[in-house]
């Protein structure tokens, strides 16, 4: 039994080892306000694989949205090393990190942050456009592609709907369209349930959880909220600025 | 990126009012700029051609001399050809010159009229080619009653001088000159025509009659005091102003005659072409002044889509893309508002082009001042104004967007995320 379990944690540690998308080593951030200077982050280890779902979890202020920005590529540690997809972070300037995030990270955001002057459907086509934009070949059949995906998260009949004349759950599902249309490796939500009921942050979930399995998107996301946690396949509790939990499921 | 320019359009629409303002604002300073280069232009282009046509050409032969004489109506430099040669035969090498269009000499002397009440009248009398001056066109437009004077003794007079010499086409009239012995002559004419220019310096005093006459009866055969060389248009002066020179050189190897473009000819002239390079820049700044309305504008829509500028810029756009859409934004506003000032300010300027801008006291000025000008405005309409009042603005407008947009362009993705709109 102990042998079995310790097989299986090595073979959990190879393939980690082989298919590593994010690392961070040892990374602390400090946020310097003036004279105030905040440590958000106190020295994160983690390797996340690719077609994981994990969930970070912890209070208000305790670092989710600082660790999931490094994740991300849209802020740069104050000690440490961020790997993502084999580029390392901190030696890339503004422009590389735009890169970076473009072909590899879609983003879903707590306040949806749609276009608000395009439709669904163009604001999963944009995101697409602007993942091809400049590496030359541009998309094929782009229109098929943001059609399709906004039907898998269930809003096939709201292509044309603008950002106002949708509800948050159905905004939140064109932002997981947008974030997913470009295929990209990783996906972040920064507590994307946050402003939905539960009913509704259930059915997001569901949609994120169905996207990982279905096309073996990795997908980060975090929560204060416990009822969201047992959604996790992998959970890491944050607290301080420090994993102080970490548990697969 | 065709999307940026559709997400810019329709950000527009965001804020109507907003947006309508800044654009009204570009409008106004654009339509300013159209009338007002309307307005000098058409100044500036009535006065050139009015010099150009009674007094200039496109560029001028006189003997160098003749300059400091003219006002006296000096005979003793006549123009008689390279090396003497003869006028007819300066002509036609002329006339071979690329450049040249058409050629219009004149010999121009003084004449007197003693009238009944024994008040003399003093005249200037212009020897004309009939041939050269129907080319020119401008004296038989303006002959308003009668024709054109024939070779003997026929004469047109200035409505003016008409007035003063209480005569009428038909009547005889006896002038007296002196001719290029300095002896004293009389002649007797017959009028045959009246012109009307509107400008009381040629019309009091000029009157005109073919050159072989004149020519004939000053002793000044196969000569001219003025030659007026025109090209295709007044822009190629200095070239023509050129190649006569080299001519003069080959040809006469002295600098006996002079050429000058008409710009150089007249110091009114001249200031009035560095004037027009003076309003360039202050047309510059009166847009400068409406792009305020279109910057603050664009300053304010930056700080509303702070939280949008940092999802863009995670979704993988780069600074200059973010710097693309608020420019775009801000060139629309720009050129839908040059495009409304170039339409209404045309629209002024058609009008006013036909209808005149008579401002009373600007009239009442003029009259009393010795200058070649008419007393009313009269703006141009024309689509190379329109055309660079547009592209001013338009230009004006996106190249001052390009800094609200930089600092869009500049701001931390993570900053712009947590922004708290
Ligand atoms: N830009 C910043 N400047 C200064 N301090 C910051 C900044 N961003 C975050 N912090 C601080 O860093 C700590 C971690 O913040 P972070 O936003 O990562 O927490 P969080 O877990 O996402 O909280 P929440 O659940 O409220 O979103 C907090 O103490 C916060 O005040
Ligand atoms: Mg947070």
């Amino acid at each position: 039994m102990l042998v079995v379990s310790l097989n299986s944690e090595k073979k959990i540690n190879q393939k980690l080892e082989n298919s590593v998308l994010v690392s961070l080593d040892s990374v602390k951030k400090t946020y310097e306000d003036g004279k105030i200077s905040v440590r958000a982050l106190r020295g994160i280890d983690l390797k996340i694989a690719e077609g994981e779902f994990t969930t970070v979890y912890g209070p208000s202020g305790s670092g989710k949205t600082t660790l999931l920005n490094l994740i991300g590529a849209l802020d740069k540690p104050s000690e440490g090393q961020v790997k993502i997809n084999g580029s390392i972070i901190n030696e890339l300037d503004r422009n590389g990190l735009a890169l970076l995030r473009r072909d590899n990270i879609g983003f879903v955001f707590q306040s949806y942050n749609l276009i608000p002057v395009l439709t669904a459907y163009e604001n999963v086509e944009f995101a697409l456009k602007i993942s091809s934009s400049n590496n030359g070949n541009p998309v094929r059949n782009s229109k098929e592609r943001s059609a399709q995906i906004l039907e898998q998260v269930g809003l096939g009949d709201m292509l044309d709907r603008r950002p106002n004349e949708l509800s948050g759950g159905q905004k939140q599902r064109v932002a997981i369209a947008r974030a997913l249309v470009k295929e990209p490796r990783l996906v972040l939500a920064d507590e994307p349930t946050a402003n939905l009921d539960s009913k509704t942050s259930k059915e997001v979930l569901e949609i994120m959880l169905e996207m990982n399995s279905k096309l073996k998107t990795t997908f980060i996301f975090s929560t204060h909220d416990p009822m969201v946690m047992e959604y996790a396949g992998r959970l890491l509790e944050i607290r301080d600025g420090k994993i102080t939990r970490e548990e697969r499921r | 990126m065709k999307d940026l320019f559709k997400i810019a359009w329709r950000n527009l629409n965001r804020n109507k009012v907003r947006t309508v303002i800044a654009i009204l604002a570009i409008t106004t300073v654009v339509a300013i700029v159209v009338f007002s280069r309307g307005l000098i232009l058409g100044f500036s282009d009535n006065t050139y051609d009015l010099y150009i046509d009674n007094n200039l050409g496109h560029a001028r032969i006189i003997q160098s001399e003749y300059r400091n004489r003219e006002a006296l109506l000096s005979l003793d430099y006549g123009i008689d050809g390279f090396q003497g040669a003869g006028l007819e035969n300066m002509l036609l090498e002329i006339k071979e010159l690329e450049e040249t269009e058409y050629i219009v000499p004149r010999l121009k002397f003084g004449a007197l009229y003693g009238g009944q009440a024994n008040e003399m009248v003093r005249m200037a009398g212009f020897g004309i080619d009939p041939v050269a001056e129907k080319r020119h066109g401008l004296l038989l437009e303006e002959i308003n009653r009668g024709r054109m004077p024939e070779e003997g003794n026929e004469i047109l007079v200035g409505v003016g001088l008409l007035d003063k010499l209480k005569a009428d086409i038909g009547d005889q009239v006896t002038f007296m000159f002196t001719n290029y012995y300095q002896s004293l002559q009389g002649r007797t004419f017959t009028i045959v025509g009246v012109r009307e220019s509107g400008f009381s310096e040629f019309d009091d005093n000029f009157f005109y009659l073919p050159l072989t006459t004149v020519q004939s009866m000053l002793g000044m055969e196969d000569q001219a005091t003025e030659i007026m060389v025109f090209s295709t248009s007044r822009d190629r002066a200095e070239e023509l102003e050129e190649s006569l020179a080299i001519l003069f050189q080959e040809r006469d190897g002295t600098d006996n005659y002079s050429a000058l473009a008409w710009q150089r000819t007249d110091p009114i002239l001249e200031l009035f072409l560095e004037m027009e390079s003076i309003f360039d820049f202050i047309y510059i700044a009166i847009i400068l002044m409406g792009t305020i309305a279109v910057i603050s504008t664009l300053k304010m829509i930056i700080r509303e889509r702070i939280t949008e500028i940092g999802m863009m810029s995670a979704l993988g756009l780069k600074p200059r893309d973010i710097l693309k859409i608020f420019t775009v934004e801000g060139a629309l506003m720009g050129i839908i508002g040059s495009a409304f000032g170039v339409l209404s300010g045309g629209l002024i300027n058609l009008y006013l082009s036909r209808a005149g801008l008579h401002v009373q006291a600007y009239a009442d000025t003029i009259s009393g001042m010795d200058v070649l000008v008419e007393p009313a405005f009269y703006p141009v309409f024309n689509l190379e104004n329109l055309l660079v009042s547009f592209i001013l603005g338009a230009t004006v407008v996106t190249i001052t967007c390009l800094w609200p947009a930089r600092s869009a362009a500049r701001l931390d993705p993570v900053t712009a995320l947590h922004h708290d709109s």
